[in-house]
């Protein structure tokens, strides 16, 4: 959302990215890692590890809570990241397809 | 005479006991599973998913026993009755006077300041769980008014929510108020009104 320093952002993309990559291959071994790397929504149900994987991509920082919840009639994943830039994120994908319902900053 | 036993009468029917411990505890169990307060704690113990189906189904448990308790004061027995505990403003307020200076007379049933508390409680309840539903249904599309709440936009969902999470906390305060004033009610009238509530007898 609001990148203000290019180069922390990348980095702690990079950090976030492998740190979750490393989770969700622990986690899910069977999953593939490719969907999450577009932008974009993939039409195909994620895991939670790819919502989490998403959600730092957009919101780098640490996530404090990631787990399966409704969000406005949908079956999401959602994703709780305290972020690096001191913002509390709250960020929904839908787990059948991926696509991103709602995020929101306290 | 001297025996206690047969100088104790019935005061609280056991569905008004039923009703007072259920909602202790799902109102407990409501405000524990989502306030910020145990977060950390509720967090080690059980998953998220299932904190938010406990939160919800206490919910719910404790708007039946409002809409039972609103029955129940307009049919039930004598003491469980709102006509047997509600008072006017002048004699809340004179009652609580008299009860900060230690002057109060002892009532059987509620006495004017219980019953104003009683009515308080019931409704920060009432609008509590109200908000919940609609926050339940605007927020996440659930819940019985889920159909009605489809499309709410951000502002009213953070409305159900601010209204929702203030109550709740109001009910705490009244709670805490609830409690010293049974406590300071057991010892100006040398009675213990919390084994009232359980017995149900009261001294004659």
């Amino acid at each position: 959302m609001i990148i203000r320093k290019p180069l922390f952002t990348a980095l702690a993309l990079a950090v976030s990215f492998t740190a979750a990559s490393a989770f969700a291959a622990g986690e899910t071994p069977a999953a593939p890692m490719a969907a999450p790397m577009a932008a974009t929504a993939p039409a195909a149900p994620i895991t939670k590890e790819q919502a989490t994987e998403m959600a730092l991509k957009a919101h780098p920082g640490k996530v404090t809570k990631a787990y399966e919840d409704s969000h406005k009639g949908k079956k999401t994943w959602e994703i709780k990241i305290t972020g690096d830039d001191g913002k509390k994120w709250e960020v929904y994908y839908e787990i059948a397809t991926g696509a991103l319902v709602d995020e929101k900053s306290k | 005479m001297t025996d206690r036993a047969t100088t104790e009468i019935t005061v609280w029917d056991p569905l008004v006991r039923l009703f007072h411990w259920t909602l202790v505890l799902a109102f407990v169990f409501a405000f524990c599973s989502q306030s910020d307060w145990f977060e950390t704690l509720r967090e080690s113990l059980l998953p998220e998913e299932w904190l938010q189906a406990f939160h919800v189904w206490a919910g719910y448990t404790i708007v039946g026993l409002l809409l039972f308790r609103l029955i129940w004061g307009l049919i039930g027995p004598r003491y469980a009755r709102f006509s047997d505990f509600i008072y006017g403003p002048r004699k809340i307020f004179t009652y609580t006077k008299a009860v900060l200076t230690l002057r109060a007379p002892r009532h059987l049933g509620h006495n004017p300041a219980g019953g104003a508390m009683i009515i308080i409680l019931l409704l920060s309840l009432t609008i509590t769980v109200s908000a919940g539903l609609l926050l339940y249904g605007a927020e996440k599309g659930l819940g019985p008014l889920a159909g009605l709440l489809a499309g709410s936009s951000d502002a009213a969902i953070d409305a159900f929510k601010e209204v929702h999470e203030f109550f709740a906390n109001f009910t705490i305060i009244l709670v805490i108020g609830h409690l010293i004033g049974v406590v300071w009610e057991s010892l100006l009238h040398r009675e213990n009104l919390a084994r009232a509530m359980i017995t149900g007898r009261k001294r004659a």
